[in-house]
């Protein structure tokens, strides 16, 4: 297990960061878009999703800050 | 000399702070050899941080049981007898590789817990160590690969670097440290040691005592790269050779009885320099050893570690060659050929720099063509292309638990492409890395590229890069910043030739990245690569 630190820009331009935990990369990916898909009551289109950073500890986190 | 840790009381510590409060870090060399008698499952998994302190690291996955090893090269002098000895372990444990750091040490990888007795044997045999090369102790000491041959040395620093070297390692007053500690000693007037961005810095400077002109050193704390950057800041002190040693001992006696333990986040000595700043820190450094104040500064710029081509030494009749090494990637044949022509045609040293190149000293001048003719300086070029010769990488993903991209080959081949593509008559220093950590050194870059994971248009997970401009360590210090915008893996060439391209039209004559960056301003490289990026050569 790891955390995975993103970044999203969805409609507008608008950019949200997101943390999961995950076995790997692309579950990690799957995740977070997840996560995007049930945080908002209107299904934004996810224009770019990137994963900056990782951290072997489930235990911890990430500051986040403006991108 | 038995101390009081006296942190041990302390309510918070963190996690690893009371670990190793149970157990010395340096312990870990007793286990050793029981563990690679019984292999790798016999060691615990709370035990692996540990195997730092013996300057090994698990390769990933850590499950497999792979080692990295890396070993002091303090200076980065090295003997022929030393470089043999790290060709027979490359050639014989560490699949035919050797790669140079970015703080002149040297590293193997794929090393099985079996092996590292007969390697620990085979390094003490010629006095190298890999103890401290990791964990929470000072780490291998940066100095000037030119040491002793310099004509733009002040003095030589070598036995100065070997006193401070061996007083420290193994020593358990120093083995527990609040996190990683490193420094640098030189007295290269060209900060080739990188100053400001280590713990500890002595760098060279004169200053008058009784009506004679000293030569000694300035005194630089706190600095470090990571994810928050800072460069050391000068103490106002002056220090002579003869107490270089002492000097050290008190400011990393400063470190770990003030250090901050509650937090691994907050725990590097600059942190404590940014709380105390250099004023408290000189007076606190006053109350271990007595110093007079500053003198006079010998550094007159940055040359980053390089030392491409052939150099008078200050030995008449003798010659350096300094070499680029690709990527800092040396194999099993090329070391091995190293070791014959530093022996054939020098006096067997080999030196590395923390520009992750190699330096030939002590060549008889009549003998220098006939070393350049040798088939080995086809590949490892003293006169270096302006890119391949100035391209730093991390490890990255081959090895790296934390990377997101692959660094080293790829650092290769765009540099192979730029330099194809274009042609400038100034250097850039490209430093590519796969994470937000410091290990390649971003932070200084001209240009920094630092590795990130993303869906791409056709929702394809596809490694790509962000892009960061303008660092340097001349005097006028900065860390460099980032442009907006991510540029796919496969697109880096084409972004970045015409990025380049742009900046040698725009150029003046000599001009070079930094000023070119200062005098046009970040927001103008923005626009320069939101154009090329817009073009829908890359993705962003
Ligand atoms: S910079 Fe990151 S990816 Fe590169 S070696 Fe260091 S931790 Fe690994």
């Amino acid at each position: 297990m790891a955390l995975y630190r993103f970044n999203a820009v969805l409609d507008e331009e608008k950019s949200v960061h997101i943390v999961v935990s995950a076995e790997a990369e692309s579950e990690a990916f799957h995740l977070a878009e997840k996560e995007i898909e049930r945080s908002f009551l209107k299904m934004p289109e996810i224009h770019e999703i990137m994963l900056l950073e990782k951290k072997l500890s489930t235990k911890g986190g990430f500051v986040l800050q403006e991108i | 000399m038995a101390y009081t840790k006296h942190w041990a009381n302390q309510e918070k510590l963190s996690k690893e702070e009371k670990a190793k409060l149970e157990k010395d870090g340096l312990d870990i060399l007793d286990d050793i050899p029981y563990y690679a008698r019984n292999g790798f499952d016999s060691i615990p998994k709370e035990e692996w941080s540990f195997f730092k302190w013996a300057g090994l690291y698990l390769q990933k996955p850590k499950e497999d049981g792979y080692f990295m090893m890396r070993v002091n090269i303090p200076s980065g002098v090295m003997t022929n007898e030393q470089l043999k000895t790290l060709a027979g372990i490359a050639k014989d444990y560490g699949r035919d590789v050797l790669d140079i750091t970015t703080r002149q040490a040297v590293q193997f990888h794929w090393l099985q817990i079996e092996q590292i007795p007969d390697i620990f044997d085979r390094l003490e045999k010629v006095g190298l160590s890999s103890v401290g090369a990791c964990g929470d102790i000072m780490r291998t000491i940066v100095g000037n690969p030119l040491a002793g041959i310099d004509p733009n040395e002040l003095l030589d620093t070598r036995e100065i670097v070997n006193d401070v070297y061996h007083y420290f390692q193994r020593n358990r007053d120093f083995s527990n440290l609040p996190r990683k500690y490193k420094i640098s000693i030189s007295a290269n007037v060209d900060n080739a040691q990188n100053a400001e961005i280590n713990c500890l810095s002595f760098v060279p400077a004169v200053k008058v005592i009784d009506g004679k002109e000293v030569s000694g050193f300035h005194v630089y704390v706190g600095g470090g790269l990571a994810a928050k950057p800072h460069l050391a800041k000068p103490l106002n002190v002056f220090v002579r050779p003869e107490q270089v040693k002492d000097v050290t001992i008190a400011v990393t006696t400063i470190f770990r009885d003030y250090g901050y333990r509650e937090k691994r986040t907050r725990a590097r000595l600059k942190f404590l320099m940014a709380d105390w700043g250099p004023e408290k820190f000189t007076e606190k450094l006053s109350e271990y050893i007595e110093l007079p104040e500053k003198g006079e500064e010998r550094l007159t710029g940055w040359n980053a570690g390089y030392f491409y081509g052939v150099h008078e030494q200050k030995q008449e009749g003798l010659r350096y060659v300094g070499v680029n090494v690709p990527v800092g990637r040396l194999h099993t044949e090329e070391l091995y050929e190293l070791v014959r022509i530093s022996d054939q045609y020098g006096n067997g040293e080999v030196r590395t720099s923390n520009s992750q190149n190699i330096v030939i000293p002590n060549i008889p001048e009549d003998q220098v063509e006939a070393m350049l003719n040798e088939k080995l300086f086809e590949h490892l070029l003293p006169e270096p292309k302006s890119f391949m010769g100035y391209a730093v990488s991390c490890t990255g993903i081959e090895y790296c638990n934390l990377a997101l991209v692959e660094t080293k080959e790829r650092m290769k081949n765009v540099a192979d492409h730029l330099d194809e593509a274009l042609s400038l008559e100034v250097p850039i220093r490209l430093h590519m890395v796969g994470c937000p950590n410091a290990c390649g050194q971003r932070q200084i870059a001209d240009i920094g590229l630092q590795g990130i994971k993303m869906k791409n248009k056709d929702k394809k997970m596809v490694e790509a890069f962000e892009i960061y401009v303008g660092g340097t360590l001349s005097e006028s210090a900065q860390f460099n910043e980032k442009l907006k915008g991510k540029i796919e893996a496969g697109q880096l060439d084409g972004v970045l030739v015409q990025f380049l391209q742009v900046f040698k039209q725009e150029k003046y004559r000599g001009e070079t990245f930094h000023s070119y960056y200062q005098r046009v301003g970040l927001p103008h490289l923005q626009e320069t690569l939101d154009e090329i990026l817009a073009n829908n050569v890359a993705v962003n």
